[in-house]
């Protein structure tokens, strides 16, 4: 019980972050779309990027919002979580500035945040996974009549 | 059970190559030749002292004969005087009226001795007091909105401003503001436009008491412009790099903002003035200079005020890793702030 109660929470928690983030990038998308322009490493891809990545968002959150579909919705998020973060430790660790639309000390803060949170939801992920392949014997002898 | 795992390792590689392929197909600033030398004959500084700063933010506000002031860009009205040798530091706190009400997070500080001012353009809001009492009060109401000013006396500033013509086309413009009417008189035709009129024509300004000219460095063009005091240009210099047109991309927002939606190719950070030379901290290396030459300096190319030919280079050892933001010249001695640290170079003339 404990166990489906931690995936549904991760799911939850995931469904939250990526259409909320993918909302707000499609809300200020003119925005989004010149800020990730600045980025050095993905400049030449920001108009199709700007689109591609709010999409997969909520792809990826319709994945976890279907039963049949959330162990590869969970697989997803933690490799969109997983390049989230990688992008953003190379972009600080090797671009000499970093673009971002706050002011300097501001800015770097915000990155290292960022980074934190970033790691967390990772880690969720890799947990939901992990829960999930544990789970399949149990999940079809027990927890479907209840649901029946 | 090892099959999440696996796909995770599987995951972090495949990510971390697709990143690196990225970056290393990005365009890197001084990646490829920039198409211009440097003078093989630089002077050095040496650095001979360095202060830790109690908080980061700060920015130079100005000097008199004993002290260096800097100001704090999150709390505009925390000064610290630092004197010569960097080896004693005083906090102060300017004093303003009960219940002022200003955009504090704009507001600069500039000392210039007797008097230190507080400026901030958003409302436009500008204070002036003495600096042995630090107690400020409003003057100047007439001045216009501003995004940068310098103090060139007790009555009168040099701003720069933006400017909406009929047609709304947005650009910078310099102006001065005085205590006496037409209390702002604008300087049309200085800042030229290229791309945008605001991101393209954004730069420094700084001026020198002792010879009475302004200078004003644009940040993304090899172009500085020579102005006395009235705002009539002296003459229009180049530093020695190539880029005379701004390398920059602006997206139009419907808001009315603009932003940059590619990276800006940054060409100069910031010009000072002192001793009849300005003082240039360059981005860009030059084609003879060590490509590793900024992991561990600073750049500083010296042109002559008189008619902004180049003369030198000045190779700055850094104190650590961070870069520096701003620098002031006096005398023989250079002052260079970084995010933490104010730093004292002593320049040998070869």
């Amino acid at each position: 019980m404990l166990r489906k109660a931690l995936i549904e929470t991760i799911c939850v928690l995931f469904i939250l972050l990526f259409v909320y983030t993918a909302v707000s990038k499609f809300l200020d998308y003119e925005n989004f779309r010149a800020v990730i322009g600045q980025s050095p490493l993905i400049t030449r891809f920001a108009p199709v990027l700007a689109i591609v990545v709010p999409m997969a968002e909520l792809v990826i959150a319709l994945l976890l919002v279907l039963p049949a579909w959330r162990r590869a919705g969970l697989y997803a998020s933690f490799a969109m979580m997983v390049l989230f973060t990688v992008y953003i430790i190379v972009l600080v660790t090797l671009s000499e500035r970093i673009p971002c639309s706050c002011g300097g000390v501001i800015s770097l803060m915000t990155w290292k945040q960022h980074l934190y949170f970033n790691i967390v939801f990772v880690g969720l992920a890799l947990l939901g996974m992990w829960l999930y392949t544990k789970q399949p014997g149990e999940n079809t002898t027990r927890t479907s009549p209840v649901h029946a | 059970m090892q099959h999440p795992f696996r796909f995770a390792a599987g995951c972090i590689a495949a990510c971390l190559v697709l990143v690196l392929i990225l970056y290393a197909f990005a365009d890197k600033p001084n990646d490829q030749k920039n198409g211009f030398n440097r003078t093989l004959l630089p002077q050095t500084a040496i650095l001979s002292n360095s202060l830790e700063l109690p908080y980061p933010a700060y920015y130079i506000a100005g000097y008199t004969d004993q002290h260096i002031y800097l100001g704090n860009f999150s709390a505009s009205l925390h000064l610290l005087a630092v004197n010569q040798n960097l080896k004693d530091s005083q906090r102060f706190t300017l004093k303003i009226p009960a219940g002022d009400r200003y955009a504090w997070k704009l507001a600069r500080v500039m000392v210039d001795s007797p008097m230190v001012y507080m400026a901030e353009g958003n409302t436009p809001t500008l204070y002036q007091g003495k600096l042995d009492s630090l107690s400020m009060h409003r003057f100047l109401s007439e001045s216009c909105f501003f995004n940068v000013l310098q103090n060139i006396s007790s009555t009168s500033f040099i701003s720069r401003s933006i400017h909406v013509d009929e047609s709304g086309n947005k650009q910078n413009i310099l102006a001065k503001i005085k205590t006496d009417a037409p209390h702002v008189t604008l300087g049309e035709n200085i800042l030229t436009k290229q791309v945008d009129g605001i991101f393209c024509t954004d730069g420094t300004l700084d001026y020198d008491k002792q010879s009475g000219k302004l200078v004003y460095l644009y940040h993304y063009r090899n172009e500085f412009i020579t102005l006395d005091t009235n705002l009539h240009v002296i003459y229009t210099g180049h530093t020695i790099d190539t880029n005379s047109t701004a390398k920059i991309q602006v997206a139009n927002m419907s808001t009315g903002i603009n932003k940059f939606s590619a990276p800006p190719g940054y060409v100069n950070n910031r010009a000072r003035v002192a001793d009849n030379r300005i003082y240039v901290l360059a981005s860009l290396l030059a084609d003879n200079d060590d490509t590793q030459i900024r992991q561990q300096h600073e750049i500083i190319d010296v042109y002559s005020l008189d008619n902004g030919a180049y003369r030198y280079t000045l190779y700055l050892p850094l104190k650590g890793k961070e870069r520096i933001m701003d620098f002031m010249v006096k005398g023989n001695q250079l002052f260079a702030l970084s995010e933490r640290t104010l730093s004292a170079y002593t320049i040998i003339k070869n």
